[in-house]
């Protein structure tokens, strides 16, 4: 049990007193929207997290197709040079608050590919990385496990507490 | 005796003989200009470099061979030659014929007249043949590299080729993960011996269930109660 909040039975139902962080980051949580952007095999897994069996929707997590809408970018697959600096441009375009989620071997540290000349060793050496997730890809329960610790990163953050300066508001 | 059937086997293939005649359609236009290879595979090898695009064509327009598509077109390199060939593979969908052509080109300046007129879709494969092992193809309307980015330094698929400290400030290598154990390892040995500290590796923070007693625990006590009632 949380102990930032309070349920009270009020004369007219229940009222709950919490922190103003608690609710943002209780709805933050909620609303997860992540880019569509699966680079490789990966990206297949993705697009079976997002189905009706694993059912990411369940969190409130839907795909978009712009970064900038989207909160969390998950790195699906084999990153390329090439693909490296575009990545980086959607990373650049996503509005903060925003949360990388480095899915599978390839996106990690380069993988099965880590010796080609092509392969970008690691999404991390371009962007920052929050969860990495580990497979060759990942299943759907170990990107759902993943995108679960994003949720508990967010509700650990205190925005509202860091923005308004921690003052007591009048 | 076995090595003789295999021979005669390969003899009798029907895709090395249709080589074999084809190439001699070729070498009764163009004499000396090709050469046979005899492989498992029998290609021809353009010998005379100016004769280049006039066999091209031939093979396409030639009623004999109506090669009307160019399958691919590809590099090897030989550093120990020094030389790096381009290969077409040509087809012919009316008489379902195929063929294969060489061009061996010295491998300091490995240049060959396009065969983008005779076959459009060599724009593409001569661009990547260009990208990956740094064939110029002379004439070609549009040589730039398709797949790797403009700004990419050397040609991946040439034997010596060296990989790039970095592209764009991104760093190409990324030191194994068992060397950060290591380092972990040799700077608690450095504790250890600066200190005389012996580190006690952490126990498991999960504690077993009340009243819970080891296999081992029990075998010792059963052992004592077997010595008390012998006792």
């Amino acid at each position: 049990m949380n102990t930032d909040n309070s349920l009270i039975a009020g004369d007219e139902g229940m009222v709950l007193v919490s922190k103003l962080d608690n609710l943002i980051n209780w709805n933050r949580k909620s609303s997860i929207w992540y880019l569509l952007f699966g680079l490789a095999c990966c990206g297949i897994e993705l697009m079976q997290t997002g189905g009706p069996r694993a059912d990411i929707d369940r969190f409130g997590a839907v795909p978009r197709a712009t970064p900038r809408q989207a909160d969390l970018m998950i790195v699906a697959g084999t990153l390329t040079y090439k693909m490296a600096l575009r990545a980086k441009l959607l990373y650049d375009q996503m509005p903060d608050p925003k949360y990388v989620i480095s899915m599978g071997a390839c996106a990690t540290c380069g993988g099965l590919f880590q010796l080609a000349y092509s392969v970008c060793k690691g999404v991390d050496k371009i962007i920052p990385v929050d969860i990495y997730v580990p497979g060759c890809p990942p299943r759907p329960e170990a990107l759902t496990e993943g995108f679960m610790r994003i949720q508990d990163k967010m509700m650990r953050e205190r925005w509202a507490q860091k923005l308004g300066g921690g003052a007591r508001l009048a | 005796m076995a090595a003789n059937k295999q021979e005669e086997a390969r003899n009798k293939s029907p895709t090395r003989q249709k080589a074999q005649e084809l190439h001699a359609l070729l070498a009764a236009k163009f004499g000396e200009a090709v050469e046979l290879v005899d492989a498992v595979d029998p290609y021809t090898v353009v010998k005379d470099h100016a004769q280049f695009p006039a066999v091209m064509r031939h093979l396409r327009e030639d009623p004999a061979f109506q090669m009307d598509f160019l399958r691919s077109v590809t590099g090897v390199d030989w550093p120990d030659d020094s030389i790096i060939e381009s290969v077409y593979h040509v087809y012919s969908y009316r008489l379902a014929h195929a063929h294969v052509v060489k061009v061996r080109l010295p491998r300091a300046l490995p240049e060959i007249p396009t065969v983008e007129g005779v076959w459009p879709t060599a724009n593409w494969f001569e661009r990547e043949a260009y990208d990956l092992l740094g064939i110029v193809y002379i004439g070609h309307s549009d040589l730039r590299r398709i797949m790797l980015p403009d700004d990419w330094v050397g040609h991946p698929l040439r034997k010596d080729y060296a990989e790039q400290e970095d592209y764009r400030g991104i760093g190409t290598t990324r030191a194994s993960p068992l060397e950060a154990f290591k380092q972990m390892d040799l700077a608690r040995k450095k504790a250890r011996d600066e200190k005389g500290v012996v580190v006690v590796p952490q126990q498991s923070p999960i504690k077993p269930p009340e009243g819970w007693v080891s296999p081992k625990a029990k075998k010792g006590a059963a052992a004592e109660e077997a010595e008390e009632g012998e006792a």
